[in-house]
C-alpha cells in the first residue's frame, strides 16, 4: 500500500479541500462502546451524558470546528436532543489534544446518554 | 478488540463521578504495530499549550511547529503488547496530576471491561478502591 504526503490539497482551479482531522461514533449508553473513529485514540465516559473525545495525534491549533450529533438510537424519535461543547472550570473545552462534549434532552435540558453520538472535527 | 477499559478519578474535580477511558481499536492497533512516537512527544506538546493558557493566550494557540511534527517525524518505540500499550494511553490521555502524583490510594486502575459497573446510576455512586 503506497502513502501520499502533502502539505496542501487542492483542486485543479485551486480551490481548497478541506479534510476530517477527526471523528468518532459511539454509544454512549451503558459501558461506552466506540462504533468508528478516525484519529481517535480513546473516549472517556465523564458521566451521564459527558464525553472527551481524546485525538491519537494533536491538532496543530485551537482553530478547528466540530459537528456533534447525538440519536437515542431507538424508535422513539430524536427530536429531543441537543450536543454542545463542555467547557472545564478553565472554559477551555476544545484544546488540541481533546474535545470535551456533553448531551442533553432538549425538552428539560437534563444531561442524557444517547445511543449513537457522533462528532467529526475539521480545520 | 479490547477488552480493556482503565478507570480513573481526577483529583481537582472531586464532586465528580469515575471516570472510564475507553481506547479506540484503530490506535491500539498502531501502538501493536509500532507506530507510536515516545511519549514524551506528547508531554511536550501538552506543557506548550498549558504555558498558553497560563498567560491567557489559548483561544488563539498554535502549537510550536517543531514540536508539533515531532509526532510524525520522531523515531517509532517499536511494538507494544496491549498491556503495554494501555499503560502508554493512561500517561498520554489522562491528566498527569492523576497518574504522576502519590495520593493516599490509588486515582486510576486498567481494569476489564466486565469489571465496569454498566448500570450508570450504580456507577455515578462509585468510588475506587485498592
Amino acid at each position: 500500500m503506497s502513502t501520499i504526503k502533502v502539505d496542501n490539497l487542492q483542486t485543479t482551479s485551486g480551490a481548497g479541500q478541506y479534510t476530517s482531522k477527526a471523528w468518532a461514533s459511539w454509544d454512549g449508553t451503558g459501558t461506552v462502546s466506540i462504533f468508528s473513529s478516525g484519529n481517535v485514540s480513546s473516549i472517556t465516559d465523564n458521566g451521564t451524558g459527558l464525553w472527551t473525545a481524546n485525538f491519537s495525534n494533536n491538532m496543530t491549533s485551537t482553530g478547528y470546528v466540530t459537528a456533534m450529533n447525538v440519536g437515542k438510537g431507538d424508535a422513539s424519535g430524536d427530536l429531543n436532543v441537543a450536543a454542545h461543547y463542555r467547557s472545564e472550570v478553565s472554559g477551555t473545552a476544545r484544546k488540541t489534544n481533546y474535545v470535551r462534549m456533553c448531551s442533553a434532552n432538549k425538552s428539560n435540558y437534563v444531561s442524557f446518554d444517547h445511543g449513537i453520538v457522533d462528532l467529526t472535527l475539521t480545520m | 478488540m479490547t477488552n480493556y477499559r482503565v478507570i480513573y478519578e481526577d483529583p481537582d474535580y472531586p464532586e465528580e463521578t469515575a471516570m472510564v477511558l475507553v481506547p479506540s481499536d484503530n490506535w491500539l492497533a498502531d501502538a501493536m504495530a509500532g507506530k507510536l512516537p515516545p511519549i514524551s512527544v506528547y508531554w511536550e506538546l501538552q506543557d506548550d499549550e498549558q504555558k498558553a493558557i497560563d498567560e491567557g493566550r489559548h483561544s488563539t494557540f498554535q502549537h510550536d511547529q517543531v514540536k508539533w511534527k515531532k509526532q510524525f517525524t520522531a523515531p517509532r518505540i517499536g511494538k507494544l503488547t496491549e498491556e503495554e500499550a494501555m499503560e502508554y494511553l493512561v500517561m498520554k490521555d489522562i491528566p498527569r496530576r492523576v497518574w504522576a502524583v502519590e495520593y493516599n490510594r490509588p486515582m486510576f486502575k486498567i481494569v476489564k471491561t466486565e469489571q465496569v459497573p454498566s448500570n450508570r446510576q450504580f456507577r455515578n455512586a462509585w468510588e475506587m478502591v485498592q
